[in-house]
Parts: C-alpha cells; structure tokens; sequence
C-alpha cells in the first residue's frame, strides 16, 4: 500500500523487500524471452528480435517523511523493458526463408551464456530478498518477546 | 523523534538520596537550637509520590503508544513493546514499594504497647 | 476513561487485521483469475477507528464493563474494502502480485501478533491489580 511510514520499521523494510521480489521476477520474465526468442529470425514487425533489458526505477518509501534514515529508503519498480540497438550475428544461408538479398540471415542479438548468467543473478537476488523478508519477521517476532 | 520512555525510568535512578549531602546525619537533632527546623531527610511519602508520577507517566505513554499500534497508524514495534512493559514494571514497583511499608508499619503497630 | 478501554481498543485493532487477513488470503487465491483486482480494506483513520470502536462496544455482551450503548448504525461504521490502487493489471486483466499480498500477509500478521501479545499483558496486570497486587 502506499500509506506513508512514521519510523524506519518492519513495515517499511517489508514493503522495500516486496518490491524487490517483484522488480526480480520481472527481470526473469524479460530474460525468459531473450532465451525463447534466441533464434527468432523474423518477429511481429518482420525485423529480427531485439533483447530485452529491464530498466528500473526507484521511489521513495515514505515521500515527505521527516525521519532522517526513512527518507533515504526506496522501493524499487520495473519501469519498462528498452530494446539493446546492437545488431545480432550475420549468418550465411542462402536457402533460409529469411535471409536477405545477399543470402545472409540476421539473427537476434541473444547470447544464451549472458542470458543465462544475468537468470542466475536475478534468481540469487530473488534469494537473497526472501531471506532478507524473514529476517525482518523474525526481527519483529523477537520484539514481540519482550512485552512478554 | 518518538520519545524514550526509558527516560521515565532513568528519572527514577536519579532521585535525591534520602539524606540530602551536606547534612551528616538524617536523625541527628537540629543543632544551634534552630526552633522549629524541619529534618533534612525526605520522606518516604516523598519517594512513593514520585514513583507514582513516574508510574503515571509511563501508564500515559504506553496507552498512546499501544493505540498508535492498534489504530494501525504506528509503526513502532519494539518501542511499543518496551514502554508497555516499563509502565508495567512502573506500576509493581510502586506496588511492592507500598506493600514494604505497609507490612513495616504494622510490624511497628504491633511492637508498640 | 474505563479500566477496559485500553483492551476494548486492541480488540478492535484485532477485528481488522483478522478482516484484512481473509481478504489478503482471498487475494492470494485468485492469482490467476482474469480481471481480478486485489482488495484490501482501507487504512484506518482516527474517526474510522473511533466508529467502529462504538460499534464493537454496542454488539457486545451488555454486562460489558464499558460506555452502555452507541447511536451510531452498524452499516455505516463497518470497515470499508476497497480496491487496491497500485495494482497494476497483466494481459489478462488479473492484477495480483504474489510478492506484494504475502509480504502485506506478513506484515498484517505481525501487527495481530503485536496486538494480541499487547491484550494477554493488559488483561494480565489488570488480574494482577485485581488480586490486591500480591500474587500473580
């Protein structure tokens, strides 16, 4: 929710790590296509494909807040995906349906270990979010103790 | 900046001794034949009455933390927790305090003839 | 200013977040259904609270130690559901994001937790006083 925090808490260190997850597992879809599309010569517009990059963006937690620590604290979103420009590999095939006037295919600029480098990072980060979440309920739960 | 309760507790700690410095002995009979000089201990309804506030304020500070918590406007976890237990612990001290006395001057009540 | 007031305040703390609780769960439940926009029940205010405070006091027990009755309405002092606004809807119209209900699932059980730990110690040194502070 976007209520606004009083004190850099539990709550709001649950909603940063939320956003997290979420911003991750986008960042894992826009991979997923890279690997599908890996070899797609011609795409929607008749152009080969182009990959993906995640472009994210960070807003503030508590905008406004007068905490000093709380202010600094941002979520994180998935703005929208940006086209990488540089062109793919030229393949020499005159038979491909395809390839070009001088029997050249252009495929898409997907490098499967890259792609499957940048899965792992965001998988590990995915983690690594999950674990900062229950740390934060533990945290909470040992509070809780002390009015006990 | 929430306010630290621990601060209510910690004024406690720092109550005057009960023989004020400077006079060498609380029981000692006014010298110089001052007349009417009060004794220069304080007295224990001075203490109690202090603890009392204290518990008061404590008791004031943790009901306002506990509906911030339950009105879901507060975030402060910890915070609330520690200063519900310290008006709690506020609260028996005064109560034990009080029992002491209590059972002390029947003690006496009882010796006396 | 009751000696119960405190507890009837954290009770009703305790329905909201039990409310909210099912609606998240239900939330969860429909994470591939089309067109489905996550609900949630509005954060409350002081004069939210306040209301649905008179009402909790007015549909208990009447040997209820507390103010007698409310004039306020059951229906208009109901916490109020609304739709999610920072749901953003995929192709299928379906706006549930896993990751934002299980941490807001988190963090509304947190604040029961919190909650009903703050009722058994308020209910606890009430007996407590009620025992002429002796034994516990």
């Amino acid at each position: 929710m976007s209520h606004k925090f009083t004190v850099a808490g539990v709550f709001s260190a649950m909603d940063v790590a939320a956003s997290g997850l979420t911003a991750q597992r986008g960042r894992m879809n826009v991979i997923a296509s890279n690997l599908a599309n890996a070899q797609t010569t011609k795409g929607a517009d008749g152009s080969p494909y182009k990959r993906l990059d995640p472009v994210f963006a960070s807003t503030p937690v508590s905008p406004g807040s007068f905490d000093a620590v709380l202010k600094n604290v941002h979520e994180v979103h998935l703005q929208g995906v940006r086209a990488d420009p540089t062109p793919g590999q030229l393949v020499y095939d005159p038979g491909h349906p395809d390839a070009n006037s001088a029997g050249y295919v252009q495929y898409p600029n997907v490098n499967v270990v890259t792609e499957m480098v940048n899965l792992m990072t965001a998988s590990r980060a995915y983690e690594a979010e999950v674990s900062s979440i229950e740390s934060i309920k533990s945290m909470a739960r040992a509070a809780l103790k002390i009015g006990q | 900046m929430p306010v630290s309760p621990i601060t209510e507790l910690a004024r406690t700690r720092e109550t005057e001794p009960l023989v004020r410095t400077g006079s060498a002995d609380a029981f000692a009979p006014p010298s110089g034949g001052a007349g009417a000089s009060e004794p220069s201990a304080i007295s224990f309804g001075d203490v109690l009455g202090r603890l009392v506030e204290t518990a008061n304020r404590a008791d004031a500070v943790a009901g306002q933390k506990m509906d911030a918590l339950a009105s879901g406007a507060g975030d402060d976890l910890h915070g609330t927790m520690i200063a519900v237990k310290e008006a709690d612990i506020s609260v028996k001290l005064v109560a034990s305090i009080r029992t002491k006395l209590l059972d002390a001057f029947n003690e006496i009540w009882k010796t006396s003839v | 200013m009751g000696l119960l007031d405190a507890v009837d305040r954290l009770h009703v703390g305790l329905d909201y977040h039990l409310a909210r609780h099912n609606l998240l769960t239900s939330n969860l439940t429909h994470i591939d259904t089309p067109n489905y926009k996550p609900l949630d029940l509005q954060r409350p205010d002081g004069t939210a609270f306040h209301a649905a405070m008179q009402v909790a006091l007015a549909q208990t027990d009447p040997a209820h130690i507390g103010p007698a009755t409310s004039s306020k309405p059951a229906a208009e002092a109901t916490w109020k559901t609304i739709e999610d606004p920072t749901a953003s809807p995929g192709y299928d119209g379906n706006a549930v994001n896993i990751d934002r209900e299980s941490a807001k699932i988190a963090a509304n059980q947190l604040r029961y937790d919190a909650l009903a730990s703050l009722v058994g110690g308020e209910l606890s040194g009430l007996a407590w006083a009620a025992n002429d502070g002796r034994s516990g």
